[in-house]
This record gives structure tokens, sequence and C-alpha cells, in this order.
């Protein structure tokens, strides 16, 4: 059987754009600077965040077709345009395309509530923006991706809160698998909004730090990829716990997980965890001092560096393997909790020796 | 479609996958025993919308559901702790659980794949939220909004109202064609044998940001959702929700199950060129993909039930499309928005359970509301009274602004109860 391998992969991050600053950040274990969020309803002005310095979307992007458009298309848009950099894909037209899976929890919840709020504040309640309008279908950052680059493949949006990332790199790989695309991108994406601040610390608590980006990859099928394969994917499980009881579910999902990859845990070289705010994430850390030993828990980055990701996490985690430096062929994973339950895990055989420092 | 590539199951090689569920709340009928009675009757579901404040709107007429209460319908989920489309999709769920004369029991016994398609997720939450924060300001946001706000929360009231676990779940966003994409990835994880069973399709409640943006571009109906009609002026907002139970044929047929349909293939694509308007050829190779996915030629197919949003562009577009491919030969083509509205990430799992109807009943749902067909639009839509038919080949179309298309095909299931499996 054919496995998918990534061929490339980018980022926009609280570090910068493009994949060099966070993989440099995450290899020497930096946290990126706090800085002061856009303006925007309810918005407090003293309030920090772990932000992509300055990102402005018609900055970011061009005046050209982005009048109006939500920051986390604007984050999702830029990162397809990194990944494809250089190697804009060809024959569209005439084969199965190139797909996106793009993961995200709610879409632009300040998109969608400046919205709601024009047309409850305006004259009449039509009175809503209409540049924003293309925003308002939660499909817009994955269908503005394949626009700015004529990706005519399948092109899907899930939602599956912090399990995000995982699930569009599943859903991906299976669409690869079942040869629907010739080659999909895949990833997680999320804004860091006022809204999104205070809808988090009220579930959270006050102490927390929100972060903001998006990753994607680039796969291919391992027989026919044109790229230099960077790693496999083996293995993504992923299922839901009982309400807070995420233990025992996660251990399985880790453990289906390894043993659809064909790998024995021992064999082990780097584990991630999702590092989930709550009891999620405290059961998440103990499975994995449970099930690995403290080197191979230590070895790659905490995702804990780039604040509360929420649905970028998954695909973070992905980068700090990625951007791990070490033997060709070692054996990587990465679990993930939600608070409202879903737990899963995807297993990856990495191919190089990693970022260069 | 080469099977290469197939994940190994616990059974070699894919398997063929069989509907053997339905789960349904819409404008015109809870159920599928009331829905098919309607679509059958030519009924329409439009009225005033009551779930919001439609104070000051051009128009107020939508497709709302009604006579669903959330704590009859639902045995886990709490109705006061979940939105209105969370509580659609688990009830729906549920519906297609029992119409599929399976319990609880049985899908935890089985590893399988719940995949809930929607255009608004929780959005009717947020407006909620919005109206709360500009009344009483930061107090809004309270600790349970984060959850009930979450678009994934779809997938999981399904699987909590079910008490699953060993259970893969996800929440697909891709617009108004969600629901396809959604019975898609159903299909393929029980094709593959990664899933023993999917509850699959798409929930959708009505709100007032989604009413707004439709009503700013002027493409909401004065009185009548018109698919195809000359004088068509747009669409009507609606809700609902459509649950599929899809399972292997071997497993449907060792239980003894009745079977509505066999999921035969879908395609999808991306027409990668406008955010709200279709793209015709891309729509064409869309139908192509899913054809071929399916393994049947056009002229094998006898009903399309066509995305028909009943706008100027949507209309004339998609059929341009079905043009394209079929050439003059266009098998009947309906527009069941007529009825029940736009319920946007379930129309096309409402438009799939309505395909089924029609292969297992032996009937073409009508057009609804036509007076005359556009010219542009040239092709039998089955105005305003349905017709008995043979119906073994269903393709339906879903399509969603991004250019997100999906396109799934039904048919008879042919095999009979106990004849070998092949």
């Amino acid at each position: 059987m054919s496995t998918a391998v990534i061929t490339a992969w980018s980022a926009v991050s609280p570090y910068g754009t493009g994949r060099a600053p966070l993989a440099a950040g995450l290899r020497t274990r930096t946290a990126p600077p706090e800085s002061a969020g856009p303006e925007e309803w309810t918005a407090q002005p003293a309030a920090t965040a772990r932000v992509v310095p300055g990102f402005e979307v018609r900055e970011a992007l061009g005046k050209a077709g982005t009048r109006g458009m939500d920051r986390l298309t604007g984050l999702a848009a830029v990162t397809v345009r990194e990944v494809l950099s250089g190697e804009p894909p060809a024959g569209e037209d005439g084969d199965l395309g190139t797909g996106i899976v793009l993961g995200t929890a709610s879409g632009s919840i300040q998109g969608f509530m400046e919205f709601t709020k024009a047309s409850l504040e305006g004259e009449r309640p039509i009175d809503v923006m209409p540049s924003r309008i293309p925003n308002m279908a939660m499909n817009r950052a994955a269908s503005a991706g394949a626009i700015r680059h004529a990706l005519k493949g399948p092109n899907t949006t899930v939602a599956a809160g912090r399990l995000s990332g995982l699930v569009a790199l599943d859903q991906a790989c299976r669409l690869l698998a079942d040869g629907r695309a010739e080659r999909m991108l895949a990833g997680s994406a999320e804004e860091f909004s006022a809204t999104r601040a205070h809808l988090t610390r009220a579930a959270h608590g006050d102490g927390v730090v929100l972060g903001e980006g998006c990753v994607m990859v680039l796969l291919e099928h391992g027989d026919t990829a044109t790229g230099e394969p960077l790693a496999e994917v083996l293995a993504v499980h992923h299922r839901v716990a009982p309400p807070g009881e995420f233990t025992a579910a996660l251990t399985a999902a880790v453990r289906a997980a390894l043993a659809e990859a064909g790998v024995p845990s021992g064999t082990v070289w780097a584990a991630v965890p999702g590092e989930a705010p709550g009891p999620a994430g405290e059961q998440e850390r103990r499975v994995h001092e449970e099930l690995f030993p403290a080197d191979v828990r230590a070895r790659a980055a905490s995702v804990a560096l780039l604040g509360e990701t929420a649905a970028a996490t998954g695909a973070y985690q992905l980068a700090a393997l990625l951007s791990e430096p070490g033997e060709p062929g070692r054996i990587a994973l990465v679990t993930a909790t939600d608070p409202d339950g879903p737990v899963g895990c995807a297993v990856l055989r990495l191919l190089t020796e990693g970022e260069s420092a | 479609m080469s099977a290469a590539g197939i994940p190994a199951g616990p059974v070699a090689g894919p398997r063929r996958v069989v509907l053997t569920g339905c789960g349904v709340l819409s404008s015109i009928g809870n159920g599928v025993a009331e829905f098919t009675t309607a679509l059958r009757a030519g009924r329409v579901g439009t009225g005033d919308i009551t779930v919001f404040d439609t104070t000051g709107f051009p128009s107020r007429r939508g497709h709302q559901v009604h006579g669903f209460d959330a704590a009859t319908a639902l045995h886990r989920v709490r109705p006061e702790h979940s939105g209105r489309a969370t509580q659609f999709a688990a009830a729906a769920a549920r519906m297609a659980l029992d119409d599929a004369g399976l319990d609880e029991a049985w899908l935890r016994e089985r590893r399988g794949t719940v995949v809930v398609g929607t255009t608004d997720g929780e959005v009717g939450e947020l407006d909620l939220l919005t109206r709360s924060a500009l009344a009483i300001g930061l107090g809004a946001f309270t600790g349970a909004a984060l959850s009930r706000t979450a678009t994934g929360s779809l997938a999981l009231g399904v699987v909590r109202e079910l008490g699953l676990s060993d259970v893969e779940s996800s929440t697909i966003a891709t617009a108004c064609a969600a629901g396809n994409y959604a019975i898609g990835a159903g299909f393929d994880a029980v094709r593959s044998g990664r899933s023993a069973w999917a509850l699959v399709g798409g929930a959708d409640a009505l709100n007032r940001k989604t009413f707004a943006g439709f009503a700013r571009l002027g493409l909401v109906a004065p009185d009548e959702c018109r698919p195809f009609d000359a004088d068509r002026v747009g669409l009507l907002t609606g809700e609902g929700a459509g649950l599929l139970l899809l399972e292997s044929e071997e497993s449907a047929l060792a239980r003894g199950a009745h079977i509505y349909a066999e999921v035969l293939g879908y395609g999808l694509n991306c027409d990668a060129s406008h955010p709200t308007t279709p793209e015709e050829n891309s729509v064409a190779r869309c139908i192509r993909l899913a054809l071929e996915s399916a393994s049947v030629k056009p002229d094998e197919v006898d009903l399309i039930s066509a995305h028909g949003t009943g706008t100027r562009t949507n209309d004339t577009t998609e059929i341009a499309a079905i043009r394209q491919v079929y050439g003059d030969e266009v098998p009947r083509t309906v527009g069941v928005k007529g009825m029940i509205g736009h319920t946007m990430g379930a129309a096309s799992a409402l438009g799939a359970i309505a395909s089924a109807l029609a292969i297992r009943h032996g009937f073409i749902p009508p057009t609804a509301n036509h007076r005359s067909t556009d010219p542009d639009c040239p092709v039998d839509v089955v105005p305003n009274a349905s017709v008995p038919a043979d119906v073994r080949i269903v393709q339906n179309n879903g399509l969603a602004f991004g250019g997100n298309n999906a396109v799934v095909l039904l048919g008879r299931h042919e095999s009979h109860r106990g004849e070998s499996v092949r």
C-alpha cells in the first residue's frame, strides 16, 4: 500500500511568515513575543497575545480579491502561498487536482458576530457589510486558498475542536488513498480575536495566553511523489472520550494508531502532546508519562510555547516534529485531546535529518 | 476508481455500501414517514420564521422546523446545554438509528464514523451571544459558551446522544455542499472497512446572520422558492437535518435490514474561480467524477436531485453543467428546495434521502411552486405533482459558496436477501 508522504510544509505563526522562523523558534524552544491584537469590537486596549506580528490581510496578500477578507482566511491563504512557493501545481484541469483539507474550530467567530451586530444595530437589519458576505460561509478560508492558486481538487473544511489538525491530516490521507486527489494540502488554522479571547478565558481561566496561526503540509502518494519526502504518515486514529475521562480513551487511541502504523511503542523517538487547557491536558500529560520515557517526551518542542492555539494546535505539533533534527527513519507521534471529548493520535516516520540549524 | 491504496480492513477489498436508516427534520415533516408522504404530496413548508426576530426584514418567510421537542427527541443531550443545530443533528441521528432497526449497543460493539455537514454550525448561538454582549457587555461570555458555539459540537452531539466512544467524529463545514461531503466521507470509511457503520448527513438551524446575508445579496424570494422557473427570483432559507445510516451490504443482508439504496460513489472538486458564483465547466467536471466513481454511464441515470436553489445564477449554471454531461438526454431533474427551502448544510443530505425514497418507493418528488420552466433550463422538472416512476439510479447534487461541489450517486440495491454477495 502506498502511504502519504509530506513533501513540503509552511506556516504563518507568531514567529513570522514562512517555515523558517517557526522552525527556528521551535528548535531553540523560544517563546514568540506577545503583542497587541487587532482593533475590533470588544477588544481591550491593554490585552496582548502571541499574534502573528503586524499581520494585516491586505498587506500580506495584496488588494486584489481581499476586500473584507477575515483574518482567519488571510492566515490560511498566506500559508497556502508559502507551501506552494516555487512549485505551482500544473495540470489542475487534466488530473484530479490538488485538494485542501483545513481544520477550524468555528470559522471566524469575530467576523460572524460583527456581521450579526451590524444587522442588529443598522437602520435596517439587512444593513450588513456586502464585502464580508463571502466570509459568512465557514469554508471561506479553504476555498480562498484554492481560488488564489487554482487548486481544483476536493476542498474540505473540517471542524473538530483541538482535533481539527489531526482530522484534517487523516481526511487528506484518505482522499489521496481513495484516488480522489493528486496532491493534498492539510492543516489547521486559528485567528486571534477579541471574542475568541473572551470565550477562551471564560472557559479556561484568565491566565490563558492566546496564540494564532496556520500550518499546512503538502501530501503526495509515497510512490509518485515529486518532492523530497520529509515524513511518511503511518496512521491517524481518533475517538471520543467519555465526559471528563480522557486517560483510557487517549491510551486506546495511541495504541490503535501504533498498531495501525505497525510500530511498537518502544521505537517512538518523539511524542508531542497537544497541551490542552484543564483536565484534558493534565490527563494527556500523564498518559505520555505512562507510555513514553522522559527523553522521548522532551525531544521535540512543546506547542505550549505558542500559547493556546485551539484548532491550529495539531498542525503546530506536526511542525514541531518536522523542525527537530535527528536520524532519518525515526518514529514520532502527536496526540490531541479536546476538552469536549475527542482524542487522537497521529504516527509519522521522519525521513530527513530535519531542519538544518 | 482504483482499489489500490485502500487500507486492509476486516474484509479484503472494497465493500459495497448501503443506506439502511434515515432521520429527517424538515419544514414539511419530521421523520422519514412524514417526509415521504409530504414529498409525494408535493407539500410546501413555507411560513413565517419565528426562531429569531425578523422585524424590519423585507420578508420573514422561510422554512422552519415545527413540532420538534428536543426534550422528547433526545435521551442524553441536554437541550439547555446545546444549540439548535446540535439538537437537530443528534435527534436525526437517533431517528436514523431507529429507522435502521438498530440500537446503541449495536453501534458500540463496532467502530464507526460520525460526520455531520453544516454551513453555519452553531452560528445561531453566536447571534444570541452578540445580542447579549451588546446588552450587557463582556459578562455575556460565559464558561460554557466556547463549547456551545464550537462547530464540532454537531458531530459530538450525535456521539454523546448515542453514548458512543470508539467512533471517529467530525463536522464538515463545506457550506451548502457539506451534506454530500459527509456522505462521501462515510462511504469511504465503510467501503474501505475502516468503519462498520457511518452516521452521516447534515444539519443547520435558521439564524439571523445567514438570513441577513442572503437578504442583503437580494437573493431571498418574496413568496416562494421556484427552482428552474422563468420568473424565479431567489431562495428561501430553511433549516433541518438529514442523517443517513450507512453499513456494508454484507452487514445489512446478514441482519435482514431494509435497504433504501446503495451508495454507488461520489465526486468532489473545487471551481477555484469565484467565492459566490458557480462555474459551469467545474460543476460538469464534478458530475463526471461522481459518475466515474460510481461506474455509472449518464444514460443509466433516471433522476437528478438538483441543488436548484431558485436563484437566477445557480439554476442556469447547474442545468448548463448537467447538459454538458448528458447532452439533450437529460433525466428528469427536480429541485426539492421548492418544498423544504434551502436547508444549507442539510440540503444535500435531505436531497440524498429524497433520492433514496424515490428509489425505494418508486416516485419522483416534484419541483413545487412551478409556473413555467425557464427556457434556459430546458429539462423536465416534474412540476408541482409527483409522478410514479421506476427509479434505479439518482444523481444528487450539492454546490456551495467557495466553488465547493459534491455529487453523490445512489442506486437501487438489486441483491435479494439470501443471495450470495459478490
